[in-house]
Formats: C-alpha cells, structure tokens, sequence
C-alpha cells in the first residue's frame, strides 16, 4: 500500500528515530517495520529526504560503512525530534477520528 | 531556515555541488540495491528532488514575464500605444497632484499654526472678508488682549532687481516688523526685521524669501550685508541692504497666489494713528492668540478695541462693515477649495480616461490573441495560467509606465515650475512626495486590474477549442464586443464630464476678460501723487488746491503720448483700490444706512473722459463746478437704481456731509473693482469742490494732499507715466517729501489698469489653462480610444464584413454600420458624463462667471465637440472596412 502523501515525512522520521541510515536502508526499512505494509516508491522517498533535509529536520553527511562502502547517512536533528513528536500526536488524532467514522456501526441505512 | 537553504542553492557553485552530491548518492544507491529496477526512474526522483530547491512559483512567473515579452514584442504598435497613453496620464496626474499638493493642500509651514489667525473686515456677505486699514490694525493692536502678538502686511507692488537684468518681476511687500515673530519664523541666513527697522531713514532693508535667494542670488550666503538697487515700474531706484534669508517655503501667503518676495519694514506715517480720517483698506492682519482664545472670543475683543478707540475720537453713528476673525489656513485655503477640488476632479478624469484606453487597448491584444490561447489551451495550459500571462502582461506594462512616468513627473515638474504663474506660493516647494508616488502607482495597479481581468474574464469565458476548430473567422456582429463598448462608454463619459468643466470655466474666463468694466482699461495708467499742504496752497492761497491741481495737469497734459489726463482723489483708481464710504440724505429717504453707503471718489472734471467711463444721464463735471459755485455730485447707475428707486434722481437736492448737494448726473456702473465684484453704489463729487482730498493732521504744518493721476496713453503707457513723472518733478520741488519726519514718496510708481486687471484675474487664467490642458490631454486620449476600438473591431470582423460586401452591402452600408456603433456608444457615454456634469453643477457655482453651471450651452458645445470628433475618429476604420475586398478576407487566415 502506498502512503498517504505527506505520511511519507512522518515515516522517514520515525524511522530515523531508530538511529542514522542511508537512503537505501531507510527504504528497506519502512518496508521491514511495517511487516511490508507499506512500500514508498524510491522516487517519493528520495525528495522527501531533500525536502526533509532543507527543513533541518535531518541531516545527511558521507560516511564509510563496515563495508568499505560510502554512502549518505541521514540522522534526525532535534528539531526533526520535535516534528515527529507533533505530526505524531497529530496522526493520532486523525487516525483516531478515521477509525471512528469507519466504524461498522455506521452502515448504511442503520 | 529552508528559505535560506534554498537561497543559499540558487548560488551557481552551491547549486552545482549539490547536484554532485545528488548524483553520487543516487550512484551509490544503486550499488547497494539488491535489484536497482526496483528503484523505479533515478532521473524522475532526481527531478523531483531537484524541484525541492527549485523556486517553482518564481519559475512561473519568469515563465509568464517572458511570454508578456513576446507578446509587447509581436505586438508593437498597441503596446507602444497603450504604454504611451498609461505614461502620459500617470505623468499628468503626478504633476498636477504635486503642484496642487504643494501650494494648496499642505499645512502652512508654521509652528503652533493653529493660533495664528486672520483678522478681517465684511461689509456685505456679497464681498468676502477684506483688508483693513491701517488706522484700525493700530487701533487693535494698541488695545487688544486676547492676542498674544498681532502684525500686518502691506502687499507694495513690484519692484525688480536693478543688477538682475531682464529678469522679472518680483514682488515687495511691507511687514510689520513683529510680523515674523508673530509666524515664529526664523531667518535661516542673517535675520528678521528688528523693532527699529521701521523708523523712518533706517527701513531701507529687505529680507529675501527662500525662493528668491536661491533664483537670484544663486544661494550664494554672501549677500547678507550686501546692498542692492530695487528699480519700480517708472525706473526709480531705491538702495536697500539684503539683512536675512526666510527658510524654505515660507512666504506670506494670503492668497495661493502672489506671494511676496521681497520684504521691507512696513513705515507707519503719523495718519495711520489718526481715526477719524478717511480709511483705505489695504492691511492684512495677522494674529497669534493666546492660548485656549477663541475665535469668538477674539472677535469680541476686536469689536471692543473699535468701539474704545471711535469713543476716543468722538466718532458717533455705526461703523462700517464687522470685523471677521478666521483661522489663516481658512482664510488662506478657503477661497482655493472650490479651484482645489475642480482640479483634482479634472486630474482624476484625465486618469480614469488613461486608464480605461489602456485598458481597452491590452483587452483587444488578448482578443485578437485568441488563436495563440487556444493553440496553448490544446498544448495543456490552464485557463488560470493564460489568465495569469494576462495579468502578469498588464502588470508589466502599467509598472513600466509608471516608472517612466514618475521620470517624465520629474522633470515634467521642472518645466511646469517654470511656467506657473509670475510666482504661486510656495511653488518652491513642489517636488514629487511619496503620496504621490504611492497614488500613482495605486492608480496603476488598479489599471493593470482591470486590463488583466477584463482580459481574463474574456479569455475565461471563450470557446478556445470552438475558436480553434473555427479558424478565427469572428462573425457574430457586435454584441461580441460588448467590452470594448463598456470602456468605449466609460471613456466618453469622463471625457465630457471634464470637457463641460473645462467649457465652464474657459467660457468663464472669456466672460471676465471680456466683460463690460464700464471704462476702458487700456493703456491707462494710475500715478499717486501727494505733496504737503502748505506746497499746494499756492499764489492767492486757494482753499481747495485748484490751481495746484490744474497746474499739475497742465504738465502731464503736455508730454507727449498722453492722450488724457485725470485726477481722483479720496479713493483708488479702479481696479486698483477701495474709498472710504459716506452716508447720503435723500429727501424723502432719509439717510442711508450703513450697506448703502457710497464708495465716494473726487474727481476732476477731465476723469470721466480719460477713463472712458460713459455718462447716462445728465452731465458730467465742467470746469464751472468749483469750491464757490453750488455742490454737484454724479452718481452710478446702481445707486439711482438702489437708493432713488422712483425718484428723479437727476436733480435732486441730497445733503452730503451737510452740504446740499445737487445730483447731475449718473454715470454707467463701472466694475471697479473688477468684473466679478458685486456693484456697489459710488458717488462721484468734483475735486474742486472735496476740501477732504488735503488731509488735514491735528497739526495743519503735517496735512498733505494727495490724489491719484490717470493718464491715457497713446502707446506704451509704462514710459509715458515715466514721462510725466520727470515733467512733474518741477511742481513737487523734489523727488521726496519729508513732513515732520514722515518720508512720503511725492510721485509714486505708476500702475496700469491692465496689470492690475490681470492681477485680478490671473487665478482664474491659471485655473482655466490647466483646466483646458487637461481637457484637450482627455480629448486626444478619448479620439485614440475611439479610433483605436472602432480599428481593431473592424480588423477582427474583416472576414464577416467581406462577406456582406459579397452579399451586395455598398460601401456606404459598411462605413454606416461602423460608424453608428461608434457614435451610438459615444453617445451614450457623453449623455451619461453630460448627467455627471449636471449633476455636481453645484460644485462650480462659485468658480463660474458670466454663465450659469446648468446653462445648456456648454454642454451643447461638448455634445458638438466630442460627437464630431468619436465620429471622425470612426470614420478612419469605418472607410479602412469599406475598402475590404471579399474575395482577399475570406481567402485570408
């Protein structure tokens, strides 16, 4: 299933509070926490990074892994630790109300 | 913090790392992925990415500027013609706002302004508040209380700078030497008048006006001390020493126009003091009032300090006329209020006119553009997006003009200082404010809203894929264009609406300049004279100075290029003076009350002729009427009417001044006072026989006489009053009297009834050229607006006007059916503007002479003037139609 649009930021956040991750294994690991759930295409994924990282709300810096590899490592900054604590909260809130209006008890014709 | 990252990206080298990065990351993205496919398009995410640093809106809107671009260049002419009449009116109306603001809307440059005062005197509400004379400023100043300081101006003529060449005219006026403390101004250069200056031998000193300094005396802070040559109209030099410069903008301004330039001490001679004897009113007052007076109260105050000093002198019966106490700004602004308002109003016109063209002009661009919308429509343009292109088109053009407008104001501003009139108050002051510029650019948007949106609104509404599909052939008649009828109407709406004013006041103008004055005002020009008593009274020591004045005529008489000769004495010359009135016994009548008193003028018996002043009944003076013989007198026309209404009143015994007094004659009603003053009933008395024109002081050693020379000339009046003036010298003894300390100047600087006349009546000149320059500024603009309208729906029509000459149509169905939906529509918006003009006719009653704001004509001439003119304007495009061959129109496109 593909997210909402801008639940995509909520997601790159969440994950990043997980600890720093590139832009690889950010995706895999959407996909490995939501029990494959949800999918974000890489083409959303990749500008939500960049949008996310012009807010300030992640950082991105080169880093060798164990691997010998580079790669951009991305990890939440505090005011990105503020954001999901908002858009959390926020979540909350409308998922709550969804499931409220999706109710059963609200067939038709009750 | 994201607007500044991305303020940072825009920087060339930041923007071209970042894609370095970008593209390295994704590289590495792709090593790491177990199937890289599942990464869908790396190129799309990239773009995507990129668009997160992208100013996308601004993109769009360089998008719409460039397209705007295209567009002003594939489209030269209407353009060119629609930034053309934008520039013209938005430069118009910033000047005019400008000079308006400057000299009549601003506050006076005075601190505590709202204490400074205006003193007055009203005899009849017909006249307006008045100066005062001399002997009541005394009086009042010596007296009052509820005044903190109160000063006097005495407006003395024009002088001109002897060193200064062929420069003009410059106006002196005489002050009171307390008057700049009463304004608490301050000299910015050297210093005011001290409380010295106006004795007499030590007044000659000038304090310059800031304006002047800096046109004269190119600014330059050395001319404190130095000593200039001021040279009158008949070339008579005095020596003054330059002691201050007054700050920017501040000169008397009793009225908008004709300030002072230069100022001297204003000298009082020992009649100023002396009540009882005949006043002439010529003294404006100014006053500072105490704190928390008001203006009732100083009224009250002012009345109590005549009552005190006419008890003084043992004057009995009623004073003339009721002393009028106003704020100076109302005294100032009050009489430009109306003009203020027309001009404004005329401005606005102008504006609106502009506007609605240009408006017009950019929606037949989008109109006639209607191909390339629709071929942008079908390649996936919104309609918001061609309504924004529309927009951004007519926001560029109205910045555009009125950025070259607010250059052209600029120096449009300096041509128009320099031809204001001989020197507006204040015009050193008019400079472009940031009012202005903010009105200017508000008016303009407005333009470029209702150019865009009308053009939007057009767009939004067209078929685009049907006008595609169709090929462009409009054919659907006028109804089509109901927009351009709709500015085509508003247009001519403002244009006669300002047009019936400009009428008005123009017809106004040739009324004043034109009107009957009773007397004929060329090359006639006014000389005081006055010489002490004990000179007059020459030979057998005659009471009433006969011989002294015959021989003073007998001179003037003999220079050449004097083609009459005159005396008046008790009161001023017309056009040039008031007189003291006097109460007259009509037998049967009793005496006339105060508003009927008699403007009384002694003259000699040659006056009436020289003047051209026309006798009705009865005869004029002869040189039989002298002291001895019985008393005569001559009255005008308006006092037989007013006061011997039913009576003869040729013939007639009155008594005046206790004498019987026999009426001969009655002469035409002259205006002297100008054509705009109200009548007023005069009296004419036989100088010979008016013992009153020798001034008798307490002490008979200090009475002089005095009387004023009217000289016809037979050409240039200025140098034959100089002529008079050296032939006269013998009968004066010198060119100065001096009288127990009084310096009187014996022969005083001619005056010609023309200056004077056009004194008088140069506001109005003013006000009716400007009105007339923006009439015709609004008539040019309202003939583009036809002709251009009238061309661009016959260009759009060309194929359906082919096909109705191939139908058989002549061409003069053709040039008939353009021109009567032009005409029809001008029609309509000349009526509308016609009832505009009708109905703020209210607003002109006071500005208008000689024709009634509702008069018919002038709006018959508008109707003339702007139907031939939108009929010739559509009659261009309407013959360019009747030339259309059907065959090459419907073959075209």
């Amino acid at each position: 299933m593909e997210p909402l649009y801008g639940v995509v930021d909520l997601i790159v956040l969440r994950v990043l509070r997980l600890g720093p991750k590139h832009g690889y294994a950010i995706a895999t690991a959407i996909r490995q926490h939501s029990d494959d759930a949800l999918r974000v295409e890489f083409g959303s994924l990749y500008p939500a990074l960049k949008r996310l990282e012009l807010k300030g709300w992640i950082s991105a810096r080169w880093e060798t892994s164990e691997h010998n590899r580079r790669a951009k490592v991305y990890r939440l900054t505090a005011a990105g630790n503020r954001q999901l604590r908002r858009e959390t909260s926020e979540w909350n809130v409308f998922a709550a109300g969804v499931a409220r209006l999706l109710k059963p008890a609200m067939t038709e014709g009750d | 913090m994201s607007i500044l990252r991305r303020l940072l990206l825009l920087l060339p080298w930041r923007r071209r790392a970042a894609e370095r990065d970008m593209r390295e990351e994704l590289l590495s993205i792709v090593a790491m992925a177990e199937d890289p496919r599942e990464l869908g398009s790396l190129s799309r995410a990239a773009e995507d990415a990129r668009a997160q640093w992208e100013w996308t809106r601004l993109r769009q809107v360089g998008n719409d500027l460039g397209y705007a671009w295209k567009s002003f260049r594939s489209h030269r002419g209407t353009t060119a013609l629609a930034f053309g009449i934008l520039t013209l009116t938005l430069a118009v109306g910033t000047v005019t706002f400008s000079v308006v603001d400057a000299i009549v809307l601003r506050p006076l440059p005075y601190t505590d302004r709202d204490d400074l005062v205006s003193v007055a005197r009203q005899v009849r509400p017909s006249d307006g508040p008045g100066p005062v004379s001399p002997q009541q400023f005394f009086a009042w100043r010596d007296r009052v209380q509820t005044f903190d300081m109160i000063g006097a101006v005495v407006s003395s003529g024009v002088t001109r700078i002897a060193s200064d060449g062929s420069s003009g005219d410059l106006r002196i006026g005489r002050v009171t030497t307390n008057l700049f403390d009463v304004l608490r101004v301050q000299a910015v250069l050297g210093r005011a008048f001290l409380p010295g200056d106006d004795t007499p031998g030590r007044d000659q000193v000038v304090v310059l006006t800031h304006d002047v300094w800096v046109r004269r005396f190119a600014a330059d802070a050395g001319v404190i001390g130095r000593r200039i040559a001021l040279v009158d109209r008949a070339a008579a030099e005095t020596m003054v020493e330059v002691v201050g410069v007054l700050p920017p903008g501040v000169v008397y301004p009793a009225s908008a126009i004709q300030p002072i330039d230069l100022f001297r001490p204003y000298v009082p001679t020992e009649r100023d003091w002396m009540y009882p004897l005949p006043q002439a009113y010529f003294v404006d007052v100014i006053g500072r009032l105490k704190p928390r007076v008001s203006l009732e109260q100083a009224r009250a105050d002012i009345e109590r300090a005549t009552a005190a000093v006419r008890s003084e002198f043992g004057m009995t019966g009623a004073p003339i006329g009721t002393a009028v106490v106003m704020r100076l700004h109302d005294r100032i602004v009050g009489k430009a209020r109306g003009w203020l308002l027309l001009i404004l109003a005329g401005v606005g016109c102008v504006v609106l006119v502009g506007c609605v063209n240009a408006s017009s002009l950019l929606l037949s661009r989008a109109v006639s553009r209607a191909r390339e919308f629709s071929t942008r429509a079908a390649l996936g343009a919104s309609r918001t997006r061609l309504v924004r292109t529309l927009l951004a088109e007519g926001f560029i053009l109205v910045f555009a003009a009125s950025a070259t407008a607010t250059l052209f104001s600029h120096w449009g501003l300096g041509l128009v200082k320099a031809s204001l009139p001989s020197g507006l108050a204040r015009a050193s002051t008019i400079a472009i404010d940031g009012r202005v510029l903010v009105a200017s650019i508000a008016v303009a948007v407005l333009c470029g809203v209702i150019a865009g949106g009308a053009s939007g609104w057009r767009i939004g509404r067209m078929d685009l894929f049907d006008h595609l599909r169709s090929g462009a052939a409009v054919v659907g008649g006028y109804r089509q264009f109901r927009a351009f009828g709709a500015f085509l109407i508003a247009e001519m709406a403002f244009v006669s609406a300002l047009l019936v004013a400009t009428t008005l006041l123009v017809t106004s103008f040739v009324a004043v300049v034109t009107a009957d004055l009773g007397f004929d005002r060329r090359n006639v020009v006014a000389i005081w004279i006055q010489t002490p008593v004990a000179r007059a009274v020459q030979g057998d020591g005659d009471r009433i100075w006969t011989s002294f004045f015959d021989d003073v005529l007998r001179r003037a008489r003999a220079v050449p290029g004097v083609a009459a000769v005159g005396l008046i004495g008790l009161g001023g010359a017309p056009l040039g003076g008031g007189a003291t009135r006097y109460s007259l016994e009509i037998p049967g009548r009793g005496t006339t009350p105060p508003e009927d008193f008699l403007e009384t003028r002694a003259v000699s018996p040659e006056y009436f002729s020289t003047i051209g002043l026309r006798v009705r009944e009865g005869r004029a003076f002869t040189a039989s009427d002298v002291d001895g013989a019985p008393s005569v007198a001559i009255i005008n026309e308006w006092a037989a009417q007013r006061l011997f209404a039913g009576l003869k009143a040729v013939g007639t015994v009155v008594r005046f001044n206790d004498r019987p007094t026999r009426i001969v004659g009655i002469v035409q009603d002259p205006k002297i006072h100008g054509p705009e003053a109200a009548s007023i009933s005069q009296l004419y008395l036989p100088l010979a026989q008016s013992p009153m024109v020798g001034i008798l002081a307490a002490d008979p050693a200090s009475s002089f006489v005095a009387a004023q020379l009217v000289i016809r000339a037979t050409a240039d009046p200025y140098a034959t009053a100089s002529a008079v003036r050296q032939a006269l010298y013998p009968v004066f003894g010198a060119e100065k009297v001096t009288v127990r300390g009084m310096t009187l100047d014996s022969i005083s600087a001619p005056r010609s009834l023309d200056d004077s006349f056009w004194e008088i009546t140069e506001a109005r000149r003013f006000n009716a050229s400007l009105m007339g320059a923006f009439g015709l500024v609004a008539l040019v603009i309202g003939a583009i607006g036809v002709y251009g309208t009238m061309a661009f729906i016959v260009a759009q029509q060309t194929r359906s006007i082919g096909l109705r000459i191939a139908l058989g149509a002549t061409p003069s169905d053709v040039i008939r059916s353009v021109v009567s939906a032009a005409v029809w529509r001008a029609g309509v918006g000349i009526g509308t503007g016609l009832l505009i003009a009708w109905a703020s006719a209210g607003l002109f009653t006071s500005l208008v002479f000689g024709v009634e704001p509702t008069d018919m004509r002038p709006y018959l001439v508008v109707v003339a003037i702007l139907g031939s003119v939108a009929f010739l304007a559509a009659l261009v495009p309407a013959r360019r139609a009747a030339r259309i061959d059907p065959i090459l129109s419907l073959r075209a496109e």
